[in-house]
């Protein structure tokens, strides 16, 4: 006879024990969150073999004591990782940590799911709203989206659900400009969306104000909020109900590998959905959508995550700062035609990034003893040439390192144009303001004296100077042999 | 678990009493692991109570490889290492002190050679060769008072010298000493020394062990008194860790262990078989052959002659190397027991030292060339081969 009570009872005690650990938590500063997250020492002592650090699960499944404990399980009636498309013990330890430092301060419950991707995180957060009306199959759905978005999330917009699914997406040209927000809602808009700071475009608008509109129209406030990172600006305090991380990103410094996120407050505002997706969509998307879709993320990704992301904060704060170092520099050089960094005084959405953008906890740091202004490490810079020469510039990069990526503890840089905002086109370049000679760079923890040397470096090539290429050794530094000498 | 067959146990042995319920043993890539209070950390620092303390010495990843292999190789316990050159460091410096011996065959890999050779020497002891390791009787020459252990490796690299461990146990155990048998080549599903009368084994896991050369590892299989001194006294202080990552790629290699050595070994006897007919093959080196001297030996104590082997070539050491450049499948490289078969020229690489002189009198001649057969399809190996050979034509 099947009796599950057992496991239910215990499920209740334990549910008790991690709200009064979580409670706990409330108390405790940023660093220590992003240094513990959920992982106590309860936790490893009692499941973990005592390891200090979250054990990786590298494993598919979970086993079960007996078919009670399994049906009580596989019925969400308790804790569970049963199988690791679903959740994993690994993963659960890199959502805790992230549901806490997207909610820190806001006094929000907040929960998370990890995804395979950035992308894969933002599919699976609009996806629930795109659902058809099964009373009113004909009725054409839209969301109204910044067209100043990462060159993946635009495709992703623009050829996959407006092309491919006659979804349309409601462009918002001017972000800052409410009445354009408002203008493209209609009752067939299921959600607003918008990524800030942008890449590489840098656009910034105001989230409380447009978390109201969206609220006015009963419609959640969907962020990208991969660019700033928890450390600098937390969405969901201002008004937000879902953040999307790549935290492949300035998340994960290192650059080990991909990896996303969506994190969510409790009771989201929407005009679709059942109850329980919107009590708390990050668990109910982890629980229902994302096991039948499965863009799960690997167990050893999450663990290399959760340990980059001990040292969020301090790296934010000293990247920013290279970052607004360099901005200034450049903003002088004869060969720059603009800069673009929010940090800048000459950007026109420096007074209103200033009003968002801070070093979390700041107040509190022994540096500085008061909030100070942190803008992020992304910038880019556009050179008085033209595309062939901003190549030029681009290819006599040494320090730098000449990639398709941003969020690296090491400095990056890429020409837009012809890469991350390569696939939409020239039509679609302009729309998302990518001039060709636009080069973006996210400055790393170098010291920026190094980076600015070969900043400089490069752009003599502008006065005429040639930079010769030099042949590389036979043999690596790493001892690997080179392809050279077979020939 | 012990009474299990050893497929299951290389599939389950070392989970049992392990908390998590994952299908997979997890990677505890963790160095340290806290106690419940004071006491709890005092008794297990005094040995009274099982638990972790600190990850070079102990680590829940590793522990499960070790418990694994001990139950393979049928010890009471086992220590992992670095590398399998770590695990022969740590058991000899563990067992031998100044001014004491080891009586090894000197058909033992170049490694452990130079340990012996000269690394006994600096701690003050030394190795008393057997330079004929066929002769039980030039064993117990080589026993003294001071003597600790034997060491033989069987079969031995690269020179497939296959020790008759039940009469070298016996020799050993009246003399009250423990036989040492390094395992690597066979591996416990083709050879079990323990219950043809040795006392501890040890292993390069880097090889057929882990069995896609990705990690490298070493382990010491023994009585626990052994073991546990070693851990205790010996990685400690010296610190060849195994590292969890590594324990865990090893663990997912013993889960394919048997099938892979079945295949090994069916593609090693396919590819003697093929060189032995061969016109441009002077002699073939694989016990596995009837015509091998050692032939007798595998029935008693080995389940199969695992994939190592060499052959001279008819021809110079150019035309050695020549056969080695045409190969197409067959990686030219130094590593042995891996899933990719690979192949070695011995004069111009790892012997090239000795001279030729010297080369011959340790058996091996410039055209001779060494195998580690993998597990690719037989005929896509011979035909490399048959090409390789043709291409010498030219």
């Amino acid at each position: 006879m099947s009796d599950i009570r057992h496991y239910l009872d215990a499920a209740g005690r334990a549910s008790l024990w991690h709200k009064e650990f979580l409670g706990s938590l409330k108390k405790c500063r940023f660093d220590t969150l992003a240094v513990h997250g959920i992982y106590s020492m309860q936790e490893a002592l009692d499941f973990n073999q005592g390891s200090i650090i979250e054990p990786i699960y590298m494993s598919t499944s979970q086993a079960y004591r007996d078919a009670d404990e399994m049906e009580a399980a596989l019925g969400y009636q308790i804790p569970t990782w049963c199988y690791s498309r679903i959740a994993n013990p690994s993963i659960y330890y890199l959502e805790g940590v992230l549901a806490l430092l997207e909610g820190y301060g806001s006094g929000l419950e907040t929960s998370c799911v990890a995804t395979s991707s950035g992308m894969s995180a933002i599919q699976s957060a609009i996806d629930p709203f795109l659902v058809i009306d099964p009373h009113n199959r004909s009725v054409p759905l839209n969301f109204v989206a910044t067209t100043q978005v990462y060159g993946g999330t635009f495709q992703q917009f623009a050829i996959r659900k407006n092309q491919e699914r006659g979804i349309e997406w409601r462009k918002v040209l001017h972000s800052t400009d409410l009445n354009e927000w408002e203008s493209l809602i209609d009752e067939n808009t299921r959600f607003l969306y918008g990524e800030l700071p942008s890449n590489p475009g840098l656009a910034f608008f105001d989230i409380p104000l447009v978390a109201d509109l969206a609220h006015k129209y009963n419609l959640p406030l969907i962020i990208d909020s991969t660019i700033a990172t928890p450390a600098l600006l937390r969405p969901l305090s201002l008004g937000a109900d879902i953040v999307v991380q790549s935290v492949t990103k300035s998340l994960c410094t290192s650059g080990f590998g991909v990896c996303g996120a969506v994190i969510s407050r409790k009771d989201i505002v929407s005009s679709i959905g059942i109850p329980e997706m919107k009590a708390d969509f990050a668990t109910w998307l982890k629980l229902l959508p994302n096991r039948d879709n499965g863009p799960n993320l690997s167990p050893m990704n999450a663990i290399l995550a959760l340990n980059d992301i001990r040292t969020l904060r301090i790296k934010m704060d000293l990247m920013s700062r290279n970052t607004q170092h360099i901005a200034q520099f450049l903003e002088q050089h004869k060969h720059v035609e603009k800069v673009e960094y929010l940090g800048l005084e000459s950007h026109p959405l420096h007074e209103l990034a200033s009003r968002y953008m801070f070093l979390v906890d700041s107040e509190y740091d022994t540096c500085y003893r008061q909030k100070v202004n942190r803008y992020g490490h992304l910038m880019s810079l556009s050179i008085k040439g033209t595309p062939a020469q901003t190549r030029e510039v681009f290819n006599g990069f040494q320090r730098i390192w000449r990639a398709t990526d941003l969020g690296r503890i090491k400095s990056i840089a890429c020409i837009p144009a012809i890469s991350t905002h390569q696939q939409q086109g020239e039509e679609g370049r302009k729309l998302a303001g990518i001039p060709p000679n636009l080069i973006r760079l996210c400055i790393g923890a170098e010291h920026p004296d190094d980076v600015i040397r070969d900043l400089d470096r490069a752009l003599s090539v502008l006065d005429g100077v040639h930079i010769p290429v030099k042949n590389g050794p036979e043999f690596s530094a790493g001892g690997a042999s080179s392809a050279k000498l077979a020939e | 678990m012990s009474t299990r067959g050893f497929d299951t146990k290389a599939i389950h042995a070392g989970t049992s009493g392990f908390t998590p319920d994952a299908m997979c043993v997890p990677i505890y890539q963790s160095v340290a692991y806290p106690y419940q209070d004071a006491q709890e950390a005092a008794e297990i620092f005094r040995g009274e109570k099982p638990g972790f303390t600190y990850g070079r010495w102990d680590n829940p990843t590793v522990a499960v490889f070790e418990k694994r292999m001990a139950a393979l190789e049928n010890t009471e316990g086992a220590i992992a290492a670095a590398s399998g050159m770590s695990a022969i460091f740590l058991l000899t410096h563990h067992m031998v002190q100044p001014g004491e011996e080891v009586v090894s065959s000197n058909r033992v890999y170049g490694g452990t050679f130079g340990l012996f050779d000269v690394g006994l020497k600096r701690m003050g002891a030394k190795v008393n060769w057997v330079t004929n390791p066929e002769s039980l009787e030039a064993w117990e020459k080589a026993i003294t008072p001071k003597t600790k252990f034997l060491f033989v490796e069987t079969p031995s690299n690269p020179a497939l010298f296959i020790a008759d461990i039940p009469a070298l146990a016996a020799l050993a155990k009246s003399k009250k000493l423990p036989l040492v048998v390094d395992n690597t080549i066979t591996t416990p599903a083709l050879q079990l020394p323990i219950s043809l009368g040795a006392d501890i084994v040890v292993h390069s896991t880097t090889k057929y062990i882990c069995g896609n050369a990705t990690s490298l590892g070493g382990i010491v299989c023994g009585p626990r008194e052994i073991v546990e001194g070693i851990r205790q006294n010996g990685i400690r202080y010296l610190g060849p860790a195994m590292a969890p990552f590594n324990a865990w790629m090893n663990l997912i290699g013993l889960e394919t262990l048997s099938l892979r050595m079945d295949r090994h070994c069916h593609n090693a006897m396919a590819v003697a078989t093929f060189l032995e007919k061969h016109p441009r093959v002077k002699y073939v080196n694989y016990p596995g052959l009837e015509s091998n001297p050692y032939h007798k030996l595998i029935k008693p104590q080995m389940k199969g002659c695992s994939s190592l082997m060499s052959f001279e070539l008819d021809g110079t050491y150019q035309d050695a190397t020549r056969f080695i450049d045409a190969l197409q499948i067959i990686i030219h490289a130094t590593h042995l027991g891996t899933c990719k078969s690979i192949v070695t020229h011995p004069a111009s690489t790892t012997h090239s030292a000795m001279g030729e002189v010297e080369m011959r009198k340790a058996g091996i001649s410039p055209s001779m060339i060494r195998f580690s057969i993998g597990i690719e399809d037989e005929k896509d190996l011979i035909g490399d081969l048959d090409q390789a050979f043709n291409a010498l034509k030219s």
